[in-house]
């Protein structure tokens, strides 16, 4: 992972951000706002994990978002603008296709979010933030995100080891080694726990965390432009139908606010990165 | 893989030809009077969705009653899809391709439990309402079709119930 200024940040700004930033980017079909989520989780994305990402987004995003664009006009027929007619006679209308795009936009956008998530919540996070108030749950939750990456790299070293004592490569007796691995590391893993007192009051987490005055004017900042968000959204100044007809709310002094601080919002890790980026590069030019 | 690609496709083939528009053989046309009613709608338009207000014409009539010609063996169903069709006028079906079935969802982009829990499509023939798919009633000769948006499964409508 590349070096990210925004996962420097207080775990409690971390998890704020994203619950206010996947939280909307579920919930607005607004196609201005939409765009705002999907160029920022976009960018973070690819930010954090360069080439890995790119590839992610053409293989899987891209082929996602055309097939669920793509399927929602023969599936639903709702909307005034006739274009064309299925074969069985239910019409293809000029609404439904818009909608489509919407809507698989927003799948994508939260995929991209939820990449953009991992990267930044790591489980040592995940049980930081939440070891006290509910230590089962975070620790199912971070023993379950990694469980998949875990399994694979364990996978690749059985392989390895198989090949090094001259065995050809047999996927059976791999999952069978990896299944046993992955039992007896499940015991040992919560035997360790519970040697170690996990859930007991005055435990300590794994990474220590302070939370410094930089994090208090994140919060507050993350906090600010959500609600302005959602007092604007909650007004109806972003209101946008789709049936039977497109109508939306003309540009107001009040749209162009909560558009510009969801943007805010949406952007604010970019431009902590891009804030680091130039302090850097000044700071090397002056020595 | 393989046989889930070829469900899929299968799938796909009888959602998408569940009842085509085929041509008459015998095309001895006769006239029927059809037409399209949302009057019910005019008084009870609190009971629709917001959205939907725009759609209700002030008369009531998303079709006038007119003479259309119809053909042999035509059903209820293929009659509104056709005219509809000829007029631009929007129109939804879900098919069930296995029984040749079809139930009208949406005339006129106002669907089904759009005005309340009991609303939806209902058709008229000569005064009665046949409690049957549209899709297996045949028209005849000098029918008077009527297809009306019910609030109340169809007792609004102030029509004979031919069923039951």
């Amino acid at each position: 992972m590349v070096r990210d200024a925004f996962a420097f940040y207080h775990p409690i700004v971390n998890i704020v951000y994203f619950t206010a930033v996947i939280g909307y980017a579920m919930f607005f079909l607004h196609p201005i706002l939409l765009g705002i989520s999907f160029l920022c989780a976009a960018v973070y994305a690819l930010l954090l994990k360069g080439k890995k990402a790119f590839l992610f987004g053409l293989v899987f995003m891209l082929p996602l978002l055309l097939f669920t664009a793509a399927m929602n006009p023969l599936f639903n027929h709702q909307g005034s603008t006739i274009l064309s007619y299925l074969p069985n006679g239910n019409p293809v209308t000029w609404e439904s296709v818009l909608y489509g795009v919407a809507a698989a936009g927003m799948l994508v956008t939260v995929i991209a979010w939820f990449v953009c998530f991992n990267a930044v919540i790591t489980s040592d996070k995940m049980v930081y933030l939440f070891g006290r108030a509910m230590p089962a749950l975070s620790l199912v939750l971070s023993l379950a995100l990694r469980f998949v990456p875990r399994l694979i790299a364990q996978a690749k070293v059985i392989n390895k080891t198989q090949k090094g004592m001259g065995q050809k490569n047999n996927p059976i007796k791999t999952l069978s080694i990896l299944v046993t691995w992955a039992l007896e590391n499940a015991i040992e893993t919560a035997d360790t726990m519970k040697a170690r007192g996990y859930g007991l009051p005055g435990r300590t987490a794994f990474s220590l965390f302070t939370f410094r005055r930089r994090d208090g004017y994140a919060i507050a900042f993350i906090s600010f432009c959500a609600v302005i968000v959602f007092i604007g959204a909650a007004v109806g100044s972003l209101r946008f139908r789709y049936f039977p007809t497109v109508q939306y709310h003309p540009a107001s002094a009040v749209s162009v606010l909560t558009c510009i601080a969801y943007l805010m919002l949406c952007a604010f890790p970019i431009i902590m990165n891009m804030k680091e980026a130039l302090h850097w590069k000044y700071s090397v030019s002056t020595v | 893989m393989k046989i889930s690609l070829l469900c899929f496709a299968i799938f796909f083939i009888f959602t998408l030809t569940g009842c085509g528009n085929k041509p008459y053989e015998t095309d001895e046309g006769f006239s029927v009077t059809f037409s399209i009613r949302v009057d019910n709608l005019v008084e009870g338009m609190h009971m629709l969705d917001k959205d939907k207000h725009e759609l209700i014409p002030d008369d009531g009539f998303i079709f006038p009653a007119r003479q259309t010609a119809a053909h042999e063996g035509e059903s209820v169903f293929d009659l509104l899809q056709r005219v509809t069709r000829e007029n631009r006028i929007h129109m939804a079906a879900r098919f069930t391709p296995v029984i040749g079935d079809a139930y009208v969802e949406a005339i006129g982009n106002l669907y089904a439990y759009d005005a309340g829990p009991l609303s939806g499509w209902k058709y008229i023939v000569n005064g009665v309402i046949p409690h049957i798919s549209a899709s297996s009633y045949t028209v005849q000769a000098g029918d008077d079709i009527v297809w009306a948006y019910t609030l109340d499964l169809g007792r609004d409508l102030g029509m004979e119930d031919g069923a039951w």
